[in-house]
């Protein structure tokens, strides 16, 4: 092994660095050395065309720490009281001290995550990315939230990942959220980490047969350069639900590598996004029909003031025994300034012959004749705007099936657009 | 009182409306007939406000207010209302997001108190009643995937709601058969009053057989051309627009 | 109704493997040695009698293009190309350029003649031709890498329009040569490209004056005959200001067991308010149902819409060549400029194909349309690439496009591609994309109806590809119809 690297960056020296390859269990290891290779990627990687993270990011922060109990108390300061089963990290560790206690909760089991974990291992097979294997390599105090085969729990449950108050850190999340056959569950990630430094999180989706899954994340903040992979796989009969919501990210790139593994599976994915000021967002996603007759739909929607830049590049692909497979993809910007930026890359890669798959881009301004019939009814500009807006976003959280989850998007995405419309500098 | 005098509009640097002028009393309905392109529509367009008409001489006044300034919001706030020939499809907002939104914003522009939800429900509720409009239409996005009926309807609904001061209706009968058109009437009709002044736009006599205008004004190349009662929208039917053409030129 | 029912005539009468332009011509030729040096760069510029700027130029190229590597992002797969065992020059043996048809050997006119292509303009004019109506084509005919003949050339004369072989150009209007030959596709654009300038031997040239409306079709027939040989043609097309031109290009090479390489480079430069379409018929040799043989089509075509509301419209019909990779592409500069690119790409056998366009909106108010239908069958693999980018200063720029791709079979592949970007508000750019198969429905109907589920396939592909069909002059879109058919034969189990 060893760096292969040519002409490492600085960050990339930081990062190979801080590795120490003694103690390191194989799995840790083998991504290690697949990062190690590859380097961090540039734009010169197609799946990072229009997200330059090698450029990007500069020099790799030191890595955090385990939580001490001052980083707990700043991280527990942060936690409101919800209604809600909360699973926190503080600084991509998962602190059981801050965590609410399920063990009472029929079906349900909360435990550190082992690299050895059989789902786990098969998740990261699906996918392979560099992001991916940094985070593998460096990613420690992980979670498993497991859902018994049969489960069905009505509350909703919420990853909370807060930071320690550590400062400009490299953090590495990973967690994994186990359904067993035929169970039902509503999850919801808040991501609340420190607006500095860097970070690397994943969570791995594994949804038994007939599992049934509501998934939505809520990034309103995030690292000065942050990555989030979500790995999920479906076998027979599962459905998938995952939206997210993201506001206020300075450099995100979010990238989701779904597999629906067995018949009959549904994967539902979507996404809002509002940006402005000079903040990046990337969504790539990867959709495999891995089996026959499965149902793919995928919804993003982007809303960029300023000198915001949106990326959303989605691939379905279909190898020849996945027949009969459905997916159709959308993906719809809304520019609201003149220096602001949509790329997308809708992709269709498909090698079975009995399918029905349709991917749609559009990217536009707002409609002048829809603003006037607003007005003409006496809303003021400012408000149509708002109006119109917000239910182009909104619309990306209806694939949500939970109420309560769906209704929190949406009730969010309102606060964050104000009563008087003022996203970025738009007039 | 809707009072416009000497308007000259162009649209994209085309003279469209080239000096017309015309008044229209409280409780008054007038008719405007006129062939196509005319400029019927323009005119109720530049009335509202809408963007990339200019003004280039000539004044609009609704009740001694100077329009000129006015943002269309202002001037629906000031009590004006435009029935849209093509109603506008609003993906994604509901009928009744939007029927609160735009009842409260001219509230609040007068200064008056936000409707109550349940006071609001109620009154949408009864007006919809009134034009045979279904409550789950009112759940449905603004006019998204109606017919041009169900879009007409929505308008005299709006209308209805909003209690204009003084109100457009810009070829209401395009696109509508003869029931839909027949509902459409009486939900203006019900709006008459002795304060409320309205302008009617078409092209036909038809739609004057529902709506008996008290003065009828012929439109050619941009003006007025010729005025008068009801009976001239009869002589119009038989005689057609090629007199009026001549008239003007 | 008749073109399709010679369509379904065409599919019963014909074998699986039949390539009818699949036959060579015996002729003596005169060739350059095999592999390529600056020596033989000098050797093709001096056998065209060419200026030193020119001889510069090349060399330039081809020692830029050592320094550049194959681009590898394309969907396709093949062995690597030697190319030090090619031919880069292989002219008909002949003592000087022929002065009139009569001087052309007469078994290259047999040739053309067993390719259907009219080159006797005498014959054409004195009415032998028994329609009167059938519209006149002037064709310059490139065998291998040399122009051979061009018909028509005194009656374009007189308007003004100049349509030659392109070393004449380089003889008898240098300066418009000059001033636009690798301005629109610069000598490094691309590893093909480059490669093109440095050894590129000949092709057609097309000067449209001011305000001139081209009075008849231009056509070039390209036909690769010689072993071994790589074909290098270069097209430079300029409508000046105001002017209009339809432009044909088809495309046939024999059946060899080994590859053949074809990289041509197309320039168009469209000036103010002037108008270039382009057709083509590609129908190289695809390779026999094993994949063996066919030609490597590495080809760049691209268009400069450099003056206001000029206009430039790309239509392919693809159905040849083993390799495809090819994006006829606009750059929309002028203001209210506009692009088109409408698309039919089959791909059978073993075929590989990716190809697509590029719109790059530069002016304000510049808009473009893409229209592509991508067919697959058999073992074939079919992407569709393609960019669609507003600049940040091309306020309201527009595009629509639309790609379907239809999979027959479930061994063969189609993939799309696109890159949309855009950088301004004022930018409305709309996309949609399908695959999908022919429906069973459909084809239980046509069935019912009598017809074979050949007939029937072929039937409803002319319907799925006929929006581009109609972009097509007349007389190619006859013959593209048959292609299509001849092209998915043995691909319906």
């Amino acid at each position: 092994m060893g760096a292969i690297l040519q002409n490492p960056t600085q960050a990339e020296q930081d990062l190979l660095a801080s590795f120490s390859a003694g103690k390191a269990e194989r799995e840790r290891k083998a991504a290690f050395d697949r990062f190690a290779n590859a380097g961090l990627p540039s734009r010169r990687v197609e799946s990072w065309h229009y997200t330059d993270l090698r450029a990007k990011l500069r020099t790799a922060p030191p890595r955090a720490k385990k939580p001490d109990a001052a980083a707990l108390a700043h991280a527990k300061d942060k936690l409101g009281t919800v209604d809600r089963f909360r699973i926190v990290t503080v600084d991509g560790f998962f602190s059981r001290e801050l965590s609410d206690e399920l063990s009472a909760v029929p079906g349900v089991r909360l435990r550190p995550l082992l690299e050895d974990d059989l789902r786990l291992k098969r998740l990261v097979q699906g996918a392979g990315d560099a992001l991916l294997d940094l985070n593998g390599a460096y990613a420690e105090g992980g979670f498993v939230l497991e859902i018994a085969p049969g489960g069905r729990v009505d509350a909703v449950f919420e990853l909370v990942a807060l930071d320690g108050g550590t400062g400009a850190q490299g953090r590495f999340g990973r967690g994994l959220v186990a359904l067993g056959e035929n169970s039902r569950a509503t999850v919801l990630e808040t991501r609340g980490e420190s607006g500095e430094g860097f970070s690397d999180s994943a969570l791995f989706l594994s949804l038994g047969r007939g599992a049934e899954l509501d998934y939505a994340c809520r990034t309103t903040g995030g690292a000065a350069v942050e990555v989030q992979t979500i790995v999920a796989r479906l076998e027979r009969d599962a459905r998938l639900r995952a939206s997210a919501l993201v506001a206020g990210a300075p450099f995100l790139r979010r990238q989701l590598f779904v597999s629906c593994a067995g018949e009959n599976a549904e994967a539902h994915l979507s996404g809002g996004a509002l940006l402005r000021g000079r903040e990046h967002v990337d969504t790539t996603l990867t959709l495999t029909h891995d089996a026959p007759s499965c149902i793919s739909r995928e919804t993003f929607k982007y809303v960029l003031a300023d000198q915001a830049e949106g990326v959303f590049q989605g691939k379905i692909v279909v190898p020849p025994h996945a027949q009969k497979t459905d997916g159709k993809m959308l993906c719809r910007g809304l520019l609201l300034s003149d220096e602001a930026s949509m790329s997308s890359k809708p992709e269709l890669e498909i090698f079975a012959d009995d399918v029905a798959c349709g991917h749609g881009a559009a990217c536009a301004r707002l409609d002048e004749s829809q603003l006037f019939y607003m007005e003409s009814r006496g809303i003021p500009r400012a408000e149509a705007q708002g109006i119109l807006v917000e239910a182009f976003a909104a619309e990306a959280f209806d694939i949500i099936d939970d109420e309560e989850l769906r209704d929190l998007l949406k009730l969010d995405l309102k606060r964050l657009l104000g009563t008087n419309f003022h996203w970025g500098a738009f007039s | 009182m809707l009072e416009i005098e000497n308007l000259h509009v162009s649209v994209a640097g085309k003279k469209i409306l080239d000096g017309l002028s015309l008044k229209v009393a409280d409780g008054e309905v007038a008719a405007i007939m006129g062939p196509n392109g005319s400029g019927k529509s323009t005119l109720s367009y530049v009335v509202a406000g809408r963007p990339d008409y200019e003004v280039s001489e000539g004044s609009i006044k609704l009740d001694g207010v100077d329009l000129a300034e006015k943002s269309p919001a202002e001037r629906a706030a000031l009590g004006l209302f435009l029935v849209f020939q093509y109603p506008l499809e609003i993906p994604g907002v509901t009928t009744m997001t939007f029927l609160k939104a735009a009842i409260n914003a001219q509230r609040k522009a007068r200064g008056e108190d936000e409707l109550a939800t349940p006071d609001f429900m109620k009154k949408v509720r009864e007006a919809a009643k009134r034009l045979n409009i279904p409550q789950d239409m009112l759940k449905r996005p603004v006019n998204f995937g109606f017919s041009g009926g169900e879009k007409k309807r929505m308008e005299i609904l709006q209308m209805a709601l909003l209690e204009p001061k003084f109100g457009i209706l810009d070829e209401m009968d395009s696109g509508l058969d003869i029931d839909a058109l027949r509902v459409c009437a009486e939900g203006v009709n019900a709006l008459r009053s002795k304060e409320r002044g309205l302008l009617v736009i078409t092209h036909y006599q038809r739609l004057l057989d529902y709506i008996t205008p008290d003065t009828v004004h012929v439109m050619h190349k941009g003006r007025i051309v010729k005025s008068g009662g009801p009976e001239l929208a009869l002589e119009l039917e038989k005689s057609g627009y090629a007199d009026y053409a001549e008239e003007a030129a | 109704m008749a073109a399709v029912q010679e369509t379904v005539d065409k599919v019963k009468t014909l074998d699986v493997d039949a390539y009818k332009y699949g036959f060579t011509t015996d002729i003596e030729s005169d060739k350059a040695p095999k592999g390529l040096n600056e020596d033989i760069v000098r050797f093709i510029s001096a056998k065209k009698n060419e200026p030193e700027w020119l001889t510069d130029w090349r060399l330039d190229a081809f020692r830029r293009w050592q320094t550049m590597a194959e681009p590898k992002w394309a969907r396709v797969h093949y062995p690597p190309i030697d190319y030090q065992d090619l031919y880069y020059y292989s002219a008909p043996k002949t003592a000087e350029g022929p002065k009139s048809l009569d001087e052309v050997d007469p078994e290259l006119l047999r040739t053309y003649e067993k390719l259907g292509i009219p080159l006797r303009e005498q014959e054409i004019l004195a009415g032998v031709q028994a329609d009167p109506n059938a519209r006149r084509v002037a064709v310059d005919a490139v065998f291998d890498s040399v122009s051979v003949a061009t018909t028509f050339k005194a009656e374009l004369a007189k308007a003004g329009v100049i349509f030659c072989p392109i070393s004449e150009a380089v003889r008898t209007h240098p300066e418009l040569v000059k001033k636009y030959l690798g301005s629109v596709v610069p000598v490094t654009d691309n590893y093909f490209a480059t490669l093109n300038s440095a050894v590129y031997s000949d092709g057609s040239f097309v000067y449209v004056p001011p305000g001139v409306r081209c009075p008849m079709e231009l056509s070039t027939y390209f036909r690769i005959n010689e072993r071994n040989t790589g074909q290098f043609e270069r097209t430079l097309i300029i409508a000046d200001k105001g002017s209009y031109v339809s432009y044909l290009e088809g495309c046939t090479a024999p059946q060899r067991d080994e590859n053949q390489l074809h990289a041509a480079v197309v320039e168009l430069i469209a000036l103010d308010d002037a108008e270039i379409k382009y057709s083509t018929v590609q129908n190289w040799y695809p390779g026999d149902s094993q994949g063996k043989g066919g030609i490597y089509n590495f080809v760049t075509k691209r268009g400069d819409c450099r003056g206001d509301r000029s206009k430039i419209s790309w239509t392919q019909v693809e159905t040849g060549s083993a390799i495809t990779w090819k994006y006829p592409s606009c750059i929309l500069r002028g203001d209210s400029s506009r692009g088109e690119f409408y698309s039919i790409a089959i791909s059978n056998g073993y075929q590989q194909v990716d190809s697509g366009t590029k719109m790059l909106h530069l002016g304000a108010n510049t808009s473009s349309r893409v229209i592509s239908k991508g067919i697959s069958a058999g073992h074939s693999q079919n992407t569709y690439r393609g960019q669609i980018s507003a600049h940040r200063k091309a306020r309201n720029a527009r595009n629509f496009t639309n790609c379907d791709s239809l999979l027959i079979g479930n061994s063969c592949g189609a993939h799309t591609v696109p890159y949309i970007e855009a950088k301004n508000s004022s930018a409305v750019f709309e996309h949609e994309a399908t695959t999908s198969k022919i429906s069973d429905d459909q084809l239980f109907y046509c069935m019912q109806r009598g017809l074979s589920a050949e007939e029937a396939t072929a039937l409803i592909v002319n319907g799925f590809v006929r929006d581009v069909l109609q972009q097509l002059p007349m007389e190619f879109a006859v013959e593209a119809q048959k292609l299509i058919a001849i092209s998915l034969e043995g691909s319906v189990g």
